[in-house]
């Protein structure tokens, strides 16, 4: 479960990015934190990476309480979540199967169990015969379901979503989110931010929305709030 | 507990990937440390030794007392017995002005030509070697002998042997600086080695705190590079010292026959551990100050 109780987060510069937000996200739900540009969906998804440290207000993850959280425990939160970036950030030099096999070797699991399990993975997102391609081989709806396969590869809780559709084409960003919608379904706490309607519209899930730093439409099975 | 199983060999293939890599630096930061060892080094042995002679010195309680030139047989002896009589000695050894030309002759092995011309006009002067009981005592023993006649000049070793440990002071206050030096020096070079690496690497290591990776899975391949730049001057230094120091102390003084000079097999353990210890220690701490901004979230 993620709890944000009257979490703000002020930059150095003194922008106030986000202002007294109060939001619950329990487990297995899906949800899309919606937003113009600026409005603070960013700096959400960074605070709920431990990238950024929350100015006041408490925000808690699975009993992780953020605010509080010592350094050397962000590397055991993050195993409890997958993340997918608009960028895909595969590694250049490394072929689908080992951007995949990356994320278990990171957290030590043996070369044998390796092997066996991105080799599934590639056939759940329907790229075994990319196994040995590399990044700049592959297309961006390609190279994002391989993101997406390293996001999941080692069953962490909760998967999140920044803008995962924005550099693919339309038929892809369905596609992907089916995938994630699968994803879901199995139990698995979905978070999407994106500032797609017709996405939003189509799925029809949870819908936060955000504008200026605040909160100001929380609905599900919600579409995109233009206002 | 999961027990997480990390493949060294995967580790130390990093390392090297990043010393190859950036190969130029890594040649300068292994310059530069084998620098700083062999200043280490060379400060080291030149102590030691100067501790062997000194114990050398220190340990005769002893004063040459030359006698002058002109002194007939009879004054000699009688400076013999009036040094026996005084107060504290416990020994007086005399050598003969042509025994001590002799001596010298014999030191030098095969080139003596050059001291046959003294054998009809010798220079130098007949000597009492005065062992005592006392080191307390020394100065007054001194004024003691200086009153007798017909002594030329006395040497006291002692003052010998103080003059060597002020020298020793100064090269061991040389040396330290000069390391001190050197060692920031290696520690900036090493770091930017480093930091040139983890910045190649920056997109890798991002992805791998998103994934969850530890302080110690991220930080690992860097701290091994640091200890293989660190082993690889270790290596080069010994060896260069061992050069060095067999070439020009152990052959080339130690010919002389005016010093002791260790010979390089009794101190070649504590220089391979003093040289692992501050090269390994020195690429460790270089990696881990680079290290520092990068184990932020």
């Amino acid at each position: 479960m993620i709890e944000f109780t009257n979490v703000t987060k002020t930059y150095p510069n003194g922008t106030k990015a986000l202002k007294n937000i109060d939001l619950r996200i329990n487990d297995g739900e899906f949800v899309f934190i919606v937003g113009a540009s600026g409005a603070g969906k960013t700096t959400l998804s960074k605070l709920l990476l431990r990238e950024e440290k929350i100015t006041s207000g408490k925000l808690v993850i699975d009993g992780f309480n953020l605010g509080k959280m010592p350094q050397y425990k962000v590397s055991r939160l993050r195993r409890t979540m997958g993340i997918v970036f608009q960028d895909f950030r595969l590694l250049p030099n490394m072929t689908a199967f080992e951007n995949i096999a990356f994320a278990m070797h990171v957290v030590g699991e043996p070369n044998k169990v390796i092997k066996t399990r991105v080799e599934k993975f590639l056939q759940l997102v329907n790229l075994e015969d990319k196994a040995n391609a590399y990044p700049h081989e592959m297309s961006g709806g390609e190279q994002q379901r391989i993101a997406l396969a390293r996001a999941i590869i080692n069953n962490p809780k909760m998967i999140i979503a920044d803008e995962p559709t924005g550099n693919i084409d339309p038929y892809m960003s369905i596609e992907m989110m089916d995938l994630l919608v699968k994803i879901n379904k199995l139990g698995k706490t979905v978070i999407v931010i994106t500032h797609e309607k017709s996405i939003v519209d189509y799925y029809q899930k949870r819908v936060v929305t955000i504008s200026d730093g605040q909160i100001t439409s929380d609905r599900t099975g919600g579409m995109f709030d233009e206002n | 507990m999961k027990i997480r199983r990390y493949n060294l060999v995967y580790f130390l293939k990093l390392a090297f990937n990043g010393i190859f890599r950036n190969g130029v630096m890594t040649i300068a930061s292994v310059i530069v440390l084998v620098s700083c060892l062999l200043v280490t080094g060379t400060s080291w042995l030149l102590i030691k030794n100067i501790d062997v002679n000194l114990d050398e010195l220190e340990g005769y309680n002893k004063i040459v007392v030359f006698v002058n030139q002109d002194a007939d047989d009879y004054l000699v002896s009688e400076i013999g017995d009036k040094l026996k009589a005084l107060d504290g000695v416990t020994d007086v050894v005399y050598q003969s002005k042509d025994d001590a030309l002799q001596e010298l002759i014999d030191q030098y092995g095969a080139e003596t030509e050059i001291f046959e011309m003294f054998r009809n006009d010798n220079p130098l002067k007949d000597e009492y070697s005065v062992s005592y009981n006392d080191s307390s005592k020394v100065d007054t023993l001194v004024y003691q002998i200086e009153q007798i006649d017909g002594i030329a000049k006395v040497n006291n070793r002692r003052d010998v042997a103080l003059k060597i440990d002020r020298l020793k002071s100064i090269v061991q206050l040389v040396f330290t600086w000069l390391l001190v030096l050197l060692f920031m020096v290696s520690l900036f070079v090493i770091m930017n080695t480093v930091k040139l690496n983890i910045f190649a690497r920056r997109e890798e290591i991002a992805i791998m705190k998103y994934v969850g990776a530890t302080r110690i899975y991220v930080g690992l391949p860097y701290i091994l590079e640091g200890i293989i730049i660190g082993l690889f001057a270790s290596t080069g230094s010994f060896f260069i010292q061992w050069y060095l120091y067999q070439h020009y102390a152990v052959e080339l003084l130690g010919s002389y026959n005016v010093l002791t000079v260790l010979p390089f097999e009794s101190v070649r353990l504590t220089l391979i551990i003093i040289f692992a210890v501050i090269g390994i220690g020195t690429g460790i701490f270089a990696s881990a100050i680079s290290l520092r901004k990068y184990n932020k979230a």
